[in-house]
């Protein structure tokens, strides 16, 4: 008897995940509600007002993606650490969390066609002397553990002291509180810090140029398919233009691609 | 410093502050519940020494012991919706976890606590005639809850504070609303007082009240 209800508790395990396992999508509609993940970690991507309410790029774009499923949206805050963790063991339905999409990232979820693209810029104090990557060998530099970032700045400068931030805005505080001498960063937020405050300067340098994608936990076509031609239209409607020049004043640097 | 413009508290940060406080209390109150009931429950079974459930039963309680209540809370909130159907949200894994975690420490305060009553207080009351239950209701829990009382409170007090930790699976705690509003503000060194001070106003009491219950229950004076 217990050994056919041990056998019978692997098997319920093994089969949780695989069998009841619809596509999110159907789940999505039926409950008549998406869950996000979006960074709230700094502006103009994702932040808090003074009302403490979500703002910025990614919620606009969680928010038109609700309002085309014709569902209800839920925000759930994540950061650079968890949102892939979020995303597999199914907290949420989506990432949008300024998310690179790369190689590594996607053996552990599925990205959709990019809605943003952005290239790794510095941001130091005014009148530093730093003017390129090669110049952190030696000197404190705030750097996202996990990102784009880190991996560029171990090849070009692999004697600076890493100082890991959990979120873009602690680097600005590190900054301030002359911690460390740059920060790297996404130019997209680099370039809206560098605006805000005359005491920061964006080196004008964009060293990479990196796809922002939206993330989909793996094993949900029908979602992840919804979600390309869902941006394919974002962009070539001029919405996303639209959106991009709402929150950094300006039009997007990097055209886009689209399919449909 | 104040010669650069950054945000403002308002009005709604201190909603923010009192909801997140709120939800610190909740997730505490609600964890020490849980962790009363097991651990009574679990060190009522240990204090009995049964020869293979004793061994049995630290294997529930060593165990939570002596793993950080971190790693609890990620294999809660992450790990199990990976291998099974059951999905707990940010709140039921804190308040579980942290009720689990309560309730090993709290076995062995119990446990103890039943032992520190000599052994004549139960082999009187049997030579009276009275039944394990009933000396256990009459005799023993009088004279233990003296032990047990200081334990237990000093217990509670940490686990309010070590809550905090329930913040890092995203549950928006006092100490997750601290993060918020830094985020937004950039003025840690202003958000962390007032977070460090409504920890103080919620921990200080019990702390206080610690201190006057073991006095009271030490003038007791002892029985036998």
């Amino acid at each position: 008897m217990r050994k056919v209800l041990i056998v019978l508790l692997i098997l319920s395990v093994i089969f949780a995940g695989t069998v009841i396992g619809a596509d999110k999508l159907d789940k999505i509609l039926q409950d008549g509600k998406i869950v996000v993940g979006i960074a709230l970690g700094g502006p103009p991507i994702g932040f808090r007002n003074e009302k403490n309410e979500p703002m910025g790029y990614d919620v606009d774009v969680a928010t038109l993606i609700a309002e085309a499923l014709g569902v209800e949206l839920e925000i759930v805050e994540v950061t650079g650490a968890t949102r892939i963790p979020m995303l597999m063991s199914d907290k949420i339905d989506l990432v949008i969390a300024n998310m690179t999409a790369n190689l590594e990232r996607a053996k552990s979820v599925d990205f959709s066609m990019p809605y943003l693209r952005t290239g790794i810029k510095i941001l130091v104090r005014t009148g530093s002397d730093i003017e390129s990557i090669e110049d952190f060998n030696g000197r404190k530099v705030a750097i996202g553990r996990g990102t784009t970032g880190e991996a560029l700045v171990k090849k070009m400068a692999p004697d600076t002291e890493f100082v890991y931030i959990e979120e873009f805005t602690n680097a600005i505080l590190l900054l301030r509180q002359n911690k460390v001498e740059a920060a790297i960063e996404d130019g997209t937020l680099v370039d809206y810090m560098a605006g805000q405050y005359d005491e920061f300067t964006a080196l004008p340098k964009l060293y990479t140029s990196d796809p922002i994608g939206i993330g989909v936990q793996k094993g949900n076509p029908d979602l992840l398919r919804w979600i390309d031609m869902f941006v394919s239209q974002f962009i070539s409607t001029g919405q996303q233009a639209e959106l991009y020049k709402k929150w950094w004043g300006v039009l997007p640097t990097a055209e886009l691609a689209y399919i449909w | 410093m104040e010669q650069y413009i950054f945000p403002k508290l308002t009005s709604y940060d201190a909603l923010l502050l009192l909801k997140g406080m709120g939800m610190t209390i909740t997730v505490t109150l609600l964890a020490i519940a849980i962790g009363l009931a097991i651990g009574f429950f679990i060190g009522l079974l240990r204090s009995l020494k049964i020869p293979v459930l004793s061994k049995l039963l630290l294997v529930y309680i060593e165990p939570i012991r002596n793993s950080p209540l971190v790693a609890q809370l990620f294999f809660a909130y992450y790990g199990i919706a990976m291998v099974t159907d059951f999905n707990p949200s940010a709140f039921q894994a804190a308040v579980w976890t942290l009720g689990i975690n309560t309730s090993a420490f709290a076995a062995v305060i119990v446990d103890a606590s039943i032992r520190s009553v000599e052994k004549g207080q139960w082999e009187a009351a049997y030579s009276l005639g009275m039944n394990y239950w009933k000396t256990f209701r009459l005799v023993i829990v009088p004279q233990a809850i003296r032990v047990f009382i200081p334990s237990f409170v000093g217990l509670c007090v940490n686990q309010l504070q070590v809550s905090s930790l329930v913040s890092l699976i995203g549950f928006v705690d006092l100490t997750r609303v601290g993060y918020m509003l830094t985020l937004r503000t950039y003025r840690p060194f202003l958000i962390w007082s007032i977070v460090a001070v409504l920890y103080f106003a919620l921990s200080f009491p019990i702390s206080k009240f610690a201190r006057y219950a073991e006095s009271r229950v030490k003038s007791y004076g002892k029985i036998g």
